[in-house]
């Protein structure tokens, strides 16, 4: 069981006003952990990497409470998707954290997953996490510049408890 | 070479011919790390609820090859033998005979006690861990670049061909087969699927992939036409059923959450030195497993005998906790089950004669959500679910959200939505076309169970205070 509750997503979503997407809400959730400033949500690798079903569980208990609300939209071409959104932006009372979400609320989705995903296989040991991820995710090789660009953003945050992997 | 026949409960007979490929499956059949299998149960604790539910994953993945290879033949048919790639329906094939094999004992549980203890090995990459073992490999012979691209298959992010969606996907051979053999095994009578049906009416096509409302990708799915609506839906409402009648029933939970806790305690003091008070010998495989869980051959050690045949053992325990737990496993003496969902729709979520808004389904819906949300985080915060100085749970919990049918992008896993040719020839998602299946909520339960009176007074307090 995390330690994590609706009550540190709902902190997630306010920093970030609004959040597109569960699986972004993940990538950001699994980051915060791996930089030590999260809250205690437990990851597991799945197909689109880092993974937590406890913050699934805490996202929608999150929305139940009304702490945040959960849109549905559909995307031009038919894919629906879903936005949390915050009543009012707030800040979580950590600079770095705030940052890193930040960062993570512009990132796109792609190179979002393959930065997090990279930083969580060297977390858990992997000594060519890129390559990992590559031979795991052929098909989005073409986004992996795109994701080391975004993951030295990440390693600029400042103020971080533990740096996080470096691995560019 | 010959014929080998099986006869099973839900194909009736199934063969391996005596061709080369079908021949070498049967040798993989014949494996140690397969027949492991005839080891682990299907539905691990469900045997304690359903007495008939005893079937094994072995026999499961004899159906699920089974049915692989009558879902090639839907391929066949549908993309002409032109196009049809039999090197890749093979692929497939054997892929879905060996998907479980790297399934520990009482699956679900047991991984989800790994995963507390940060030692899960995901079931993929254990799986392509035991198809490098010897015997396996040797098996392959001839087709040895198959563990391979088996492995390679099951750790792709999303199927890209359609051979590979037979394997991964809403119409794969796994579903298709669990769900008719669980239905039949358990016993229940609800949960019938159309199968011929839907066999008949499926097509290939390409599909998009998407990542939060972004199209990633493109793969090939089986879709339905118009004329299996009402057996899609069936399809998805036979899923919820089978979470609601077997897989997420109550004492079936109650006994994993057991199982799991049990596992946890016997890690922790191996882990803390203190075997000898556990009541299993070092030599023993649980114990030589959670002392090196990367290693292949402990944990091919594993199934759900070497645990079962423990447990008088285990309940003999210097370590009082050790022993509560494996006495209750063994003896069926589960947890007091406060099923808060339950409690909480009979307080909130039945209409108030009177009341403006008693007929409003969607606010009493809402209401209940809210005080369950609130019963599970207020359990956390004050600790209630915190075990004891021995280790010990006063309080074990379960949550068990569940959709049979996902609309939304699902960040676990690609591939989620069923796609039906509409009349204008277009793919469109089920849920935009059936009424039933857009209607259809998640499954969601949550549970408490209390070890003792007085902790299950604490839970029914909580519930009596949020719902006030």
């Amino acid at each position: 069981m995390s330690q994590g509750t609706a009550k540190d997503v709902a902190a997630v979503v306010r920093a970030a006003g609004e959040l597109v997407g569960r699986t972004r809400l993940q990538k950001t959730v699994a980051l915060l952990e791996l930089a030590r400033v999260g809250y205690g949500f437990s990851f597991n690798y799945y197909k689109f990497g880092p993974y937590s079903e406890d913050l699934v569980e805490s996202a929608d208990r999150a929305v139940a409470l009304g702490y945040v609300s959960e849109e549905e939209r559909r995307a031009a071409w038919g894919g629906r998707y879903s936005i949390f959104k915050a009543s009012h932006a707030e800040p979580t009372g950590s600079v770095a954290r705030d940052t890193l979400i930040r960062i993570a609320k512009e990132a796109d989705a792609v190179a979002l997953e393959l930065a997090v995903t990279a930083a969580f296989l060297a977390d858990e040991g992997a000594k060519d996490p890129w390559s990992e991820v590559e031979s795991r995710k052929p098909d989005k090789r073409g986004s992996l510049r795109k994701a080391k660009e975004l993951y030295r953003e990440f390693l600029k945050v400042e103020g971080l408890p533990q740096p996080l992997p470096t691995i560019v | 070479m010959r014929t080998q026949r099986v006869r099973d409960v839900v194909h009736n007979l199934v063969e391996f011919d005596a061709g080369p490929f079908e021949q070498t499956c049967w040798k993989v059949l014949n494996t140690k790390p397969m027949q492991r299998l005839r080891r682990v149960k299907q539905l691990g604790f469900s045997e304690f609820v359903y007495p008939g539910a005893s079937h094994t994953r072995l026999a499961h993945s004899i159906g699920v090859f089974n049915t692989a290879r009558q879902l090639c033949n839907v391929v066949e048919r549908r993309l002409g033998r032109d196009k049809y790639n039999p090197d890749k329906a093979r692929l497939a094939m054997a892929a879905a005979l060996v998907h479980d094999v790297g399934h520990g004992p009482f699956s679900h549980a047991f991984e989800d006690a790994l995963k507390r203890l940060k030692i899960a090995k995901r079931h993929e990459l254990r799986t392509m861990q035991i198809l490098q073992e010897p015997d396996v490999v040797e098996a392959f012979g001839e087709f040895p670049d198959l563990p391979k691209r088996i492995g390679e298959l099951i750790e792709a992010p999303y199927p890209k061909d359609i051979y590979a969606s037979l394997v991964s996907s809403q119409f794969d051979a796994d579903r298709l087969d669990y769900m008719r053999r669980d239905r039949m095994m358990s016993g229940t009578q609800q949960s019938g699927i159309d199968y011929e049906w839907l066999l008949k009416n499926l097509h290939v096509r390409n599909v998009p992939v998407s990542l939060d409302g972004e199209e990633i990708g493109r793969g090939e799915a089986l879709v339905i036409d118009e004329k299996s609506i009402p057996a899609a839906e069936g399809y998805i409402f036979s899923l919820l059923y089978l979470y609601i009648n077997v897989y997420f029933h109550k004492t079936t939970r109650g006994l994993e959450k057991l199982f799991s806790a049990l596992i946890e305690l016997i890690a922790t003091r191996v882990r803390d030195g203190h075997l000898a008070k556990v009541g299993l010998p070092a030599s023993h495989p649980l114990v030589r497993f959670l002392k090196d869980p990367e290693a292949v051959g402990p944990f091919l050690e594993l199934d759900d005998t070497v645990i079962l045949g423990s447990l008088s053992m285990l309940s003999a325990s210097e370590d009082a906790s050790i022993a509560e737990l494996a006495g209750r496993i063994r003896d069926r003496k589960v947890y007091m089950c406060v099923d808060v969902t339950r409690r909480m729709e009979a307080k909130l979520g039945l209409p108030k004669p009177g009341a403006a808004d008693a007929q409003d389904l969607d606010q009493r819906s809402r209401s209940v959500e809210r005080g369950v949300a609130q019963v599970a985080e207020l359990a956390k915060e004050r600790g209630l679910l915190k075990p004891n100085d021995s280790g010990l749970p006063g309080a074990l919990e379960d949550s068990a959200p569940r959709s049979p049918y996902k609309r939304f992008d699902d960040a676990s896993k690609p591939f989620s939505p069923i796609y039906v040719i509409g009349a204008d020839g277009e793919l469109h998602d089920l849920a935009d076309m059936s009424a039933a299946v857009n209607s259809l909520p998640a499954y969601k339960a949550y549970r408490l169970y209390a070890r003792s009176e007085s902790d299950r007074d604490a839970i029914l307090n909580l519930i009596e205070e949020v719902a006030k």
